[in-house]
């Protein structure tokens, strides 16, 4: 088991210098000057020289990459062309703006797949099958951002139940930031009509994001339960006298939920990067808007540092996935003796 | 028919067939499993010679190298003269002298074809004829198989077990095989159903004289079925002979628990049924084998014996055509006989 | 059509059941009206080939066939009635009064949860009053009953870590774990080798006896009903055609279905250049409703009757001859002239 573990962790870690190697090239192989961008096309060559220098592009590719690297893990993130900022404190506020976004849509949406299909394969209940479906249906085929516009029009405008864009009421101040998840700041704060607050806040963009996923999941989910209910240790745990509910859960449900480890995490990763267009669509100060005008203005550290932490992220939660197989599948660990 | 050559239609010398095992993910302990480890027997032209064996046996493994399908690991196989090899171009035509049917029939035809293109397809993978011809020989094959010509125009799932069974057959001799290798044919199928592929696999051979090495573990179907039998474990002979050699004078421990284990409905002919026991196969008690004879762990007769267990016997010859791989042959009945019956009638 | 019991000393007693299932269009007809009594501490046989229903009798005795498939019929356990009955009723009954060995090793075991685990499972299901220690030690007993090595440590391995004929053992000893009066074993060692079928066999056997169980082996093995049970069934198109004690039904066979069966068994020292009798035709359809006799079609003993059409056309009467039974119209016949 030790031996699997590690194995998976040393993995993850050459996935991880992989991706950053992969990212520090192809900053630097986009045609463009970042200098000349910050200066302007009137900008004469010396000013252009002293400029680069000052950046650091004057040095060999290589030890570029030793400096970012060695500074990166050590807290410094280089400096952002186009804000002037150290890029660390910049990302690290919308980097937690968007991962509770995400852990929040994962959540919602991982259980209410769950719940769904759970519920609709245990009693064949036909009108509870029929608005899951359709609900997946329209998860699955229909733009988020277009999901997140209706739901804002209609149940935050019209109906007034839920408020519009932003983390909190204009009222509302921010939390210390300790983690920078305000859920939590406010928790540890004791200020439990911040916590609501940033909760309601937090409800519409979560649905929007998470609405894809869990359709996803549901459906996924859903055929795997379907698979298993016809297997015969469901048959003979019924033989042995378990009433049906328990064997269900005991015994079916994990057998099918194994197979949608992987692609719960998948999509988990996916959704802790952010999302453009919802957070523009909800005003949400998170990771990707940062990081598509880096891209457009060359501003190196900022995407370095996203695609950096995005495949931190990734390889963490994949390296989990795997270790989790290996905890709750016992075939997947060590060697069998049986025939 | 193909002229018949005085030549053995199968030759299996010392033939060796390894498994790859690993089982960690970064490389850990590998070990090589022998699959087929020193098989030699011949086939004569025209017979009909059964390999049998549990599962572990490596019968099987033998047969599909026998294909070219596994590469050997040493020792030769030989078909009709020619040895199998890897070499594509030889086993192109290695595969119009010797076909094989497989056990589940259903499995082995693709679903998306006719019975007409599934029995049509070796003839053209062979390029065997024009299409008028191929057409004819369908019509022919299926007829002699014993299924309606219509059938040509029906999916494998609209047939029965037994049909597709015959759909197999009608498949592998369409090319006019020297040899068929028949991987359990009738183990999946019902008791009559079997009955009836037995019955025309016989017919068949009677028709085209083609040499049959027939797999199988039912011992009741080998008996009946086979001319010439080996009996393999654990990737050996255990011992080789005629069907009455085997079945009235049976010589090794082991095809003597076999057959003591077979149980038999006719009850006028039941066996003085004194089944031998022996303990099930376990993976541990196989490290114990070391230089010994393979079967000692369950032995009744040499479990504890030190030749046995020192030393791993040769095939030798205990009668004419009839050898048995054991220190000591034809000692079948175990030391202390059990007390266990399987008449009902002498229960406590 | 029960078989010699009158009185009802009977630990198991079907009356007429039908099974139905619901698929597709036309319904499955897969068991048309059978009946039969097991006493306590028999070895009963039932024998069909596939599609004949045999399975679903024992499905349909432990209320295991779900809707929308029907159920219709009487099967009583020690008296008590269980068609019609609760879940909760069935669940008392299920694993206690009647264990059931289901026929593929492989895929009985939840692969996920350790051996050791799925035999408490069984024997928690109706021993709320035990505790870890003492479901534990019961189960590690029961591993030992049943002939695995080493139980203390075999507990604790999973599905994958033991071989079929072990895997087998683990599903017999969570069958008898709490006693039963009836096992039932529908094709037990289909899946496994000869020899370690002997095994399994035997240690069946053995158990049975002691426990003083009654015993229902489904199988399409002629030979392990002959070597393993009392009394046979013979199922044939949903239907019981022929029943009575081993040795007798197949020395003389009433019914031509049963005849044919065991001629088709190369007998040993058959010679290969004697064919094998086989049985024209297919298995009967179940979606259709039989007129008559639903082996008629590829009966050719009937042709020996004065009026072979009959068979086609009028449902056989049960003829009975002493401990032997048969539904046959030929049976009746000769059944009739032998008497004079």
């Amino acid at each position: 088991m030790k031996r699997f573990i590690l194995t998976k962790l040393l993995g993850a870690l050459a996935a991880v210098i992989g991706a950053s190697i992969l990212a520090f090239i192809l900053m630097r192989i986009i045609p463009g000057d970042p200098a000349r961008l910050q200066l302007g096309p009137a900008a004469t060559d010396e000013a252009l020289r002293g400029l680069r220098r000052e950046m650091g592009l004057d040095q060999p590719m290589w030890k570029q990459y030793w400096i970012y690297m060695t500074d990166f893990i050590q807290g410094d993130w280089g400096r952002s062309f186009k804000f002037g900022q150290r890029v660390f404190p910049l990302m690290r506020s919308r980097f937690a703006a968007s991962v509770e976004l995400g852990i929040t849509a994962f959540v919602l949406a991982f259980v209410g797949a769950t719940a769904a299909a759970v519920l609709t394969t245990y009693r064949r209940n036909k009108p509870l099958e029929k608005v899951a479906n359709g609900t997946a249906h329209i998860g699955l085929g229909t733009p988020p951002f277009w999901i997140g516009l209706i739901l804002l029009l209609l149940v935050s405008q019209k109906l007034g139940i839920f408020p519009g864009p932003g983390r909190l009421d204009a009222e509302v101040a921010a939390p210390n930031k300790i983690t920078g998840f305000y859920t939590i700041d406010f928790l540890l704060a004791g200020d439990i009509r911040g916590f609501l607050d940033a909760v309601h806040h937090l409800v519409l963009p979560a649905i929007t994001l998470g609405l894809a996923p869990g359709a996803f999941l549901y459906r996924l989910f859903r055929a795997n339960l379907l698979d298993v209910a016809d297997s015969p240790f469901l048959l003979v745990a019924r033989m042995k006298g378990v009433g049906r509910l328990r064997a269900f859960v005991r015994h079916a449900v994990p057998n099918a939920f194994l197979p949608t480890l992987t692609a719960s995490g998948l999509l988990f990763g996916q959704m802790l990067g952010g999302s453009v267009l919802i957070e523009e669509l909800f005003n949400w100060p998170g990771v990707g808007a940062a990081v598509t005008s880096g891209i457009r203005t060359q501003d190196f550290s900022v995407v370095q540092a996203f695609i950096l932490i995005s495949a931190l992220m990734y390889v963490v939660i994949s390296a989990l996935i795997d270790v989790l197989y290996g905890v709750i599948d016992p075939r997947l660990r060590g060697q069998g003796s049986g025939r | 028919m193909a002229e018949r050559s005085s030549q053995a239609a199968i030759v299996i010398d010392d033939a060796h067939v390894h498994h790859r095992v690993g089982k960690s993910v970064v490389g850990g302990s590998s070990g090589v499993v022998l699959a087929v480890d020193g098989v030699s027997f011949s086939v004569a032209p025209g017979e009909t010679f059964g390999v049998v064996g549990e599962s572990g046996s490596g019968k099987s493994t033998l047969a599909r190298a026998a294909l070219g399908l596994i590469p050997l690991a040493g020792g030769s196989i030989t078909i009709d003269g020619q040895p199998v090899t890897q070499d594509r171009a030889s086993l192109q035509r290695l595969r119009r002298r010797v076909q094989m049917v497989f056990q589940d029939a259903t499995a082995s035809l693709d679903p998306r074809m006719t019975v007409g293109e599934l029995i049509e397809e070796p003839l053209i993978v062979h390029d065997i004829g024009t299409r008028a011809d191929r057409q004819q020989r369908v019509v022919t094959m299926l007829e002699q198989v014993g299924l309606d010509p219509k059938l040509a125009t029906r999916k494998p799932k609209q047939l029965s077990g037994g049909q597709r069974q015959r759909v197999g057959l009608a498949r592998a001799l369409i090319v006019e095989p020297q040899v068929v290798i028949l991987d359990e044919p009738v183990s999946a199928v019902d008791v009559s159903v079997q009955a009836q592929i037995l019955n025309l696999l016989s017919e068949l051979k009677a028709s085209t004289g083609v040499t049959y090495l027939f797999i199988v573990h039912d011992l009741a179907v080998a008996e009946y079925f086979c001319d010439r039998l080996v009996v393999m474990y654990r990737g050996a002979v255990m011992e080789e002979g005629t069907s009455a050699d085997l079945f009235e004078r049976v010589q090794h421990p082991y095809t003597a628990a076999l057959l003591s284990a077979v149980p038999v409905p006719d009850p006028s002919a039941k066996r003085m049924h004194r089944w031998i026991p022996i303990d099930e196969a376990d993976a541990a008690a196989d490290d114990e084998v070391g230089a010994g004879c393979r079967f000692r762990p369950r032995c009744p007769v040499g479990r504890n014996d030190e030749l046995c267990r020192s030393s791993d016997p040769a095939l030798v010859e205990v009668a004419p055509g009839h050898r048995a791989r054991c220190h000591y042959p034809g000692q079948t009945t175990p030391v202390s006989i059990s007390a266990h019956s399987a008449h009902p009638a002498e229960q406590d | 059509m029960s078989t010699g019991s009158t009185t009802d000393d009977a630990v198991l007693r079907v009356d007429d059941l039908h099974v139905n299932y619901r698929s597709g269009v036309s319904d499955v007809h897969a068991v048309r009206g059978v009946s039969f009594a097991v006493r306590a501490g028999e070895r009963v046989g039932v024998v069909g080939e596939s599609g004949s229903g045999k399975s679903s009798i024992a499905l349909a005795m432990l209320g295991l066939i779900e809707r929308p498939s029907q159920v219709r019929g009487s099967v009583r356990l020690k008296g008590r009635e269980l068609t019609g009955a609760s879940e909760k009723q069935l669940n008392a009954v299920r694993g206690k009064e009647i264990g059931l060995i289901y026929q593929d090793p492989m895929s009985a075991l939840d692969p996920l949860r350790p051996i050791g685990a799925q035999i408490v499972e069984a024997i928690k299901a109706h021993r709320r009053d035990l505790n870890r220690d003492q479901l534990r030690d019961a189960a590690v007993a029961l591993l030992a009953a049943v002939d695995v090595p080493n139980p203390q440590q075999r507990y604790r391995d999973y599905p994958h870590e033991y071989s079929g004929g072990m895997r087998q053992r683990v599903a017999i000893a969570m069958a008898i774990a709490n006693d039963p009066a009836v096992l039932i074993a529908d094709e037990p060692t289909t899946a496994l080798d000869v020899t370690t079928q002997a095994s399994i066999m035997h240690l069946l056997q053995r158990l049975v006896v002691e426990q003083r169980s009654a015993m229902v082996l489904i199988t399409h093995n002629l030979g392990l009903v002959a070597e393993y049970c009392e009394r046979v069934m013979v199922v044939y198109g949903g239907r019981i055609v022929e029943s009575g004690d081993v040795d007798r039904v197949f020395a003389r066979p009433e019914h031509p279905y049963t005849a044919a069966l065991l001629a088709s068994v190369p007998r040993p020292g058959q010679m290969s250049n004697e064919p094998l009798a086989y049985i024209e035709g297919l298995p009967p359809n179940l979606r259709v409703e039989p007129q008559g006799c639903s082996f008629a079609p590829r009966c050719t003993a009937r042709l020996r009757l004065p009026d072979p059409q009959i068979c086609s056309t009028v449902m056989p009467p049960l003829v009975v001859l002493g401990e032997q039974s048969a539904e046959c119209h030929l049976a009746a016949v000769q059944i009739g002239s032998r008497h004079g």
